[in-house]
């Protein structure tokens, strides 16, 4: 059997999914969209059931690719029962869906979670009677504490075995006449979904449906057109905004007669936005919101990273003391213990801190309010508040980052902040700031590269918007109320995300390694720098410098472990001036991206963008580097 | 993008209240239905309102 989670965004059905998922939780695409869902596996009364936890949706209209998926999902597969998730605070809100879900023809059941924030508020709902008025089980619920999810769970088993179909509310006569006739004239069982549900997405215009029903039987369209121009003809108003005033209509007095407001218990939480979203006060808080939390990560992942990679280290020698061979299966097996190393060792000390911090301001409902604080500003480089999300992300890691651009609308959002981000010093590339910047030049150059890194991203987001305009609406979003995270919701988010990393991004790290392994030991190295000739000699870098870059795209911080031993010494200052390691390091931080950003960018925007954005990153690191260059011939 | 928004609680007859706004032209929170939404100047400028 198969349940399927679906509720409005923010309504608490992750919270309640990841109450019942284990740790066997699968995360799949559905085809053709990047939308993700998850599925686990649950046991209701000795039997073991699938359950689908759905993205987020106001309704069904499609208009999203989240909706699509929901609504798509509905549609094709085979869904035993829904567990619909909805907030007790916002009842109207939530019922436009409910009623919506109970004309698709499938058993279902009504969860309305958050009570406890509800009788805060002081608001009580009968959910006895709304399951009266409705004819489908209510069940209260506060996942959070895991309240009510059994009884749920086992009233949808019920509903499921019984195959009990909820009986869809009626609209007003004109629509409901309508909605009959186009009901009669389809064939019983010609599309998967119920017949009523068809007919009402075909007078609210779904593209896709009505696609379909053009392909399989085109006579319908011109009775569907006929019944748009009665209706609009006699409300003057377009059949989609009739059926969603109905929908509110029957809502509300849903509402009326369940909800009963009793007094309400204002607290310092209701009054925290006057303080956290002031527009002096807000700025400050949110300087030192994210202070904080950049020193906690690279606190965390400092402390971590030296003694992992020591261990690292010794476990190398220890294994090529073992071998005691020399030749090429010994560099392999170094090479692997590498990329095992960068990944353990480099990558996940900062990754996992931050996205658990990062998980935690989400869930808290601080991330929105960051949206909100920065959408003018992001605005000048064309994007909107939204868009912050992943910029944040690209300080840990690109690949998160690139990922987090799902939640922009429109492509072409997607496509500049994900090529903003990729020029975004992420953690490895950090270590190349640190280790060569701000060892050798001090800590106040180093900051000074981060400041001109944000400006640089600043004018190419100027450049590519006056090429390709803002097109995007701007924000839309709901304010969630601040809650207090569990500490289970809080490391399932982050667990998913690092997985994504570990699935994806860290075995073409190791095979990389590998790769340069070889290439290492048939020392190929003087043909490599050749390739990056003409730029060292454009930057004025020792030729030698060739082959950290070219190994930086595996692996940034390689660009600097490698420079020790293109330049045969570790005393960069030695060798290089400080015009050279300024020019080098800008280099460095904008230019091609690694191989698993590559790859990301590939899955998540195509091939085609791919190359565009690495392009772009390799123009941006020259003339930035060239740049730098100019200023040190001006001013030092 | 006039469905997202009806939505989001932004039908004709709905009671609308601002509740602030950004600095620097930024977006607005505006309170409809009960819930607080934020919505960017652009979008906010094609939501038409009778004062009450």
């Amino acid at each position: 059997m198969r349940f399927a989670l679906i509720g409005q965004p923010n309504c608490g059905k992750s919270t309640l999914f990841n109450q019942v998922a284990g740790y066997k939780a699968e995360t799949g695409n559905f085809a053709g969209t990047t939308v993700s869902f998850t599925e686990t596996k649950v046991r209701v009364l000795g039997e073991v059931i699938e359950l689908v936890d759905l993205p987020g949706t106001y309704s069904l209209l499609g208009t999203n690719p989240a909706e699509r998926v929901v609504l798509d999902y509905l549609i094709e597969k085979k869904v035993n029962a829904v567990i619909n998730v909805i907030d007790a605070t916002h009842l109207v809100q939530g019922l436009l869906l409910t009623l919506e879900l109970m004309e698709m023809g499938r058993p279902m059941v009504l969860a309305i979670n958050m009570m406890d924030e509800a009788s805060r508020q002081g608001l009580k709902i009968d959910g006895e009677k709304l399951s009266e008025l409705l004819g489908i089980p209510v069940l209260p619920m506060i996942a959070s504490r895991g309240q009510g999810v059994r009884e749920t769970f086992i009233q949808a088993w019920h509903a499921a075995k019984e195959k009990k179909v909820p009986q869809p509310k009626s609209y007003e006569e004109k629509i409901e006449s309508a909605v009959t006739d186009i009901k009669n004239k389809m064939k019983q069982g010609e599309f998967p979904i119920s017949r009523r549900a068809f007919a009402v997405k075909l007078l609210e215009g779904d593209p896709e449906i009505t696609k379909q029903v053009e392909s399989k039987n085109p006579g319908m369209l011109k009775i569907i057109q006929g019944h748009l121009d009665t209706l609009c003809h006699h409300s003057s108003r377009q059949a989609v905004w009739m059926v969603a005033t109905e929908r509110q209509k029957i809502a509300r007095e849903l509402s009326q007669k369940v909800s009963k407001q009793g007094e309400t218990q204002l607290s310092i939480r209701d009054r925290l936005d006057d303080y956290l979203l002031h527009p002096i006060f807000g700025y400050i808080f949110l300087f030192l919101v994210l202070g904080g939390f950049f020193a906690l990560v690279y606190g965390i992942g400092n402390w971590l990273e030296a003694p992992l990679l020591n261990f690292f280290d010794n476990l190398t020698n220890l294994i090529l003391n073992r071998l005691n061979a020399e030749g090429l299966l010994p560099e392999l097996i170094a090479g692997m213990i590498q990329g095992v190393a960068g990944g353990l060792a480099i990558v996940l000390p900062y990754l996992a801190p931050f996205l658990l911090g990062l998980g935690f301001l989400e869930d808290i409902g601080y991330l929105t309010r960051i949206a909100f604080l920065t959408d003018a500003l992001m605005h000048r480089i064309g994007l909107h508040g939204k868009a912050i999300v992943p910029f944040i992300l690209g300080y840990g890691c690109s690949v998160p980052a690139i990922m987090s651009t799902r939640i922009m609308e429109n492509k072409r959002d997607r496509f500049l902040s994900s090529a903003l981000v990729t020029m975004i010093p992420c953690a490895a590339r950090l270590s190349v700031i640190f280790g060569l910047v701000s060892f050798y030049l001090g800590p106040w150059a180093a900051l000074g590269i981060y400041f001109f890194n944000i400006f640089v991203i600043a004018i190419i987001g100027r450049i590519i918007t006056h090429f390709i305009p803002e097109d995007s609406p701007g924000l839309i979003l709901e304010m969630p109320v601040y809650r207090l995270p569990t500490l289970r919701t809080v490391t399932a988010k982050a667990w998913f995300r690092i997985r994504e990393f570990i699935l994806e991004a860290w075995p073409l790290l190791i095979i990389g390694s590998i790769i340069l392994a070889g290439l290492n030991y048939y020392s190929i190295t003087p043909y490599l720098d050749k390739i990056f000739q003409p730029i060292t000699w454009a930057l004025d870098l020792p030729s030698e410098v060739g082959t950290p870059l070219i190994f930086g795209i595996f692996r940034k911080e390689l660009s600097l472990i490698m420079l020790a031993q293109a330049l045969g010494t570790t005393n960069f200052g030695a060798v290089l001036t400080s015009e050279q390691m300024i020019s080098y390091t800008v280099f460095v931080v904008f230019y091609i991206p690694c191989i698993a950003t590559i790859v990301t960018i590939k899955n998540e925007l195509g091939t085609k963008n791919m190359w565009l954005i690495t392009w772009l990153t390799l123009l941006v690191a020259i003339t930035t580097a060239l740049f730098s260059r100019l200023i040190f011939f001006f001013f030092v | 993008m006039q469905r997202r928004l009806a939505q989001l609680g932004f039908l004709p007859g709905n009671k609308v209240r601002i509740i602030r706004a950004a600095p620097f032209h930024g977006p607005l929170i505006l309170e409809v239905e009960g819930r607080e939404i934020v919505l960017g100047r652009r979008v906010a400028s094609h939501i038409f309102v009778e004062y009450i």
